[in-house]
């Protein structure tokens, strides 16, 4: 028996976070459901002015993405705390911050990857320019990482607790402002034909800065609850 | 080779127990018994370094466990007292990422045989183990004992939910695992001591009380 890498371990964790994801598709989709249904809501009650929809779209579709991840985080660490996996994991050969980090890469793929692809058809109901779509595309792409690792903070800190998901929001969401904001203003500056790249370089720095430090933040919550 | 100085352990404000002296040997059981809520799932638990000891170490092979954590996880194969096993998958899908997370790469043949030496076989390995009964379930958590090739087992109840063929599979292994000079700490309320698990084990047993 040959004994495997970290990354090897890593991929596995990847997969089954994926397969998990496939098999119980009700919740997941369920967050992409939410996106997808608040988003088409705002067309519909306020009418076709476009100038209008224009201008709310792209606060309107950041804030459902971040509500959307918000919703199907709550399981990304309570499931395996409940079944006694994490405690596995906990033991395992390969550190719980890499092991965090597959995690939640996983959990990026099922919900902000999604979230991200289907972005560009929603964007069509507001009537937004191409151009300003593709930045949208770009900013979300850029933007839900670090909703996913910065949301598994909130994830680890409440695992165990019974009803997490409001406090997940409660702590998480300001600490998504910054993300919030450049995702908006560089849409907009698309839009009204500005220079939007310094949004998407502040958007990648914090990207980057936040999946080298929720990982150990992480990490260390996952390690105080098993205690 | 596990060895504990004087290990204290406190939760919340009331003091469970405080200092353990232990020592386990090459080829030696440690039998841990006590009351329910007494502290000995707190004892396995420090023991194989998921929680910490309020005072005190815990040594393996003469080095503190917390020194060098990769190696020691490399030793350990821990079994708490709920099967680790997600409910959306079957039991071979469960083992091999089990198996994985452990870092041994485990083929599917090998995991089906090892299923088939604990009497699991049919359905009850392709179904996805929320449809399993708790016994089947912990044989599958079990199926690792034989899979991995671990020094030290730390097996809290490990005889919950077992019928008698399960527990004769369970001390068979336990037997044989402590006759390659490997270590073993469990707990059982269902035995007084290890001998009533198989005779053999009693002049292996080292047991603590609470």
């Amino acid at each position: 028996m040959a004994p495997l890498s970290n990354i090897n371990i890593l991929l596995s964790i990847f997969k089954r976070d994926i397969t998990l994801a496939i098999r119980r598709s009700s919740d997941t989709f369920g967050a992409i459901f939410f996106f997808v249904l608040v988003v088409s809501l705002f067309p519909l009650a306020l009418g076709s002015e476009t100038k209008l929809l224009q201008q709310i779209a792209p606060g309107i579709i950041w804030v459902c993405a971040l509500l959307a991840v918000m919703l199907s985080l709550s399981r990304l660490f309570n499931d395996d705390f409940q079944d006694g996996v994490l405690e596995q994991l906990a033991l395992s050969m390969c550190p719980l911050e890499m092991i965090t980090f597959a995690k939640v890469i996983a959990h990026w793929c099922y919900t902000g990857l999604i979230l991200l692809l289907i972005s560009p058809i929603l964007a069509l109901q507001f009537n937004l320019p191409a151009h300003s779509i593709q930045v949208l595309f770009i900013a979300l792409l850029l933007g839900t990482p670090s909703l996913s690792f910065i949301g598994s903070i909130g994830a680890a800190l409440t695992v165990g607790l019974k009803s997490s998901g409001a406090l997940i929001s409660l702590l998480i969401l300001p600490l998504l402002i910054p993300v919030l904001i450049l995702g908006t203003l560089a849409v907009d500056a698309a839009t009204t034909g500005m220079h939007y790249s310094v949004y998407l370089y502040l958007m990648i720095a914090f990207a980057v800065l936040s999946s080298f430090f929720a990982p150990i933040a992480c990490a260390s919550a996952l390690r105080i609850v098993l205690d | 080779m596990l060895s504990t100085l004087e290990i204290s352990c406190q939760r919340g404000r009331q003091l469970l127990w405080n200092d353990v002296n232990l020592t386990v040997n090459l080829g030696q059981l440690l039998f841990v018994s006590g009351a329910n809520g007494s502290g000995k799932s707190s004892l396995l638990r420090i023991l194989a370094g998921l929680s910490f000891a309020n005072s005190g170490n815990v040594l393996w092979c003469g080095e503190k466990i917390a020194s060098n954590t990769t190696m020691y996880h490399s030793k350990l194969l821990y079994i708490g007292h709920q099967p680790p096993l997600k409910p959306e998958l079957n039991a071979i899908e469960n083992l091999i990422f089990l198996t994985q997370v452990h870092g041994q790469s485990v083929t599917q043949d090998q995991i089906v045989s090892a299923l088939h030496s604990w009497e699991l076989q049919g359905k009850s390995i392709t179904l996805p183990t929320k449809h399993l009964s708790q016994g089947q379930k912990q044989r599958v958590a079990l199926t690792q004992l034989s899979l991995l090739k671990k020094a030290l087992w730390i097996l809290d109840e490990p005889f919950n939910s077992l019928d008698s063929n399960g527990s004769n599979i369970l001390s068979k292994l336990l037997e044989d695992h402590l006759e390659q000079n490997k270590l073993a700490v469990i707990t059982s309320h269902l035995h007084e001591t290890a001998a009533h698990i198989a005779p053999s084990l009693q002049h292996r047993e080292i047991r603590i009380e609470f």
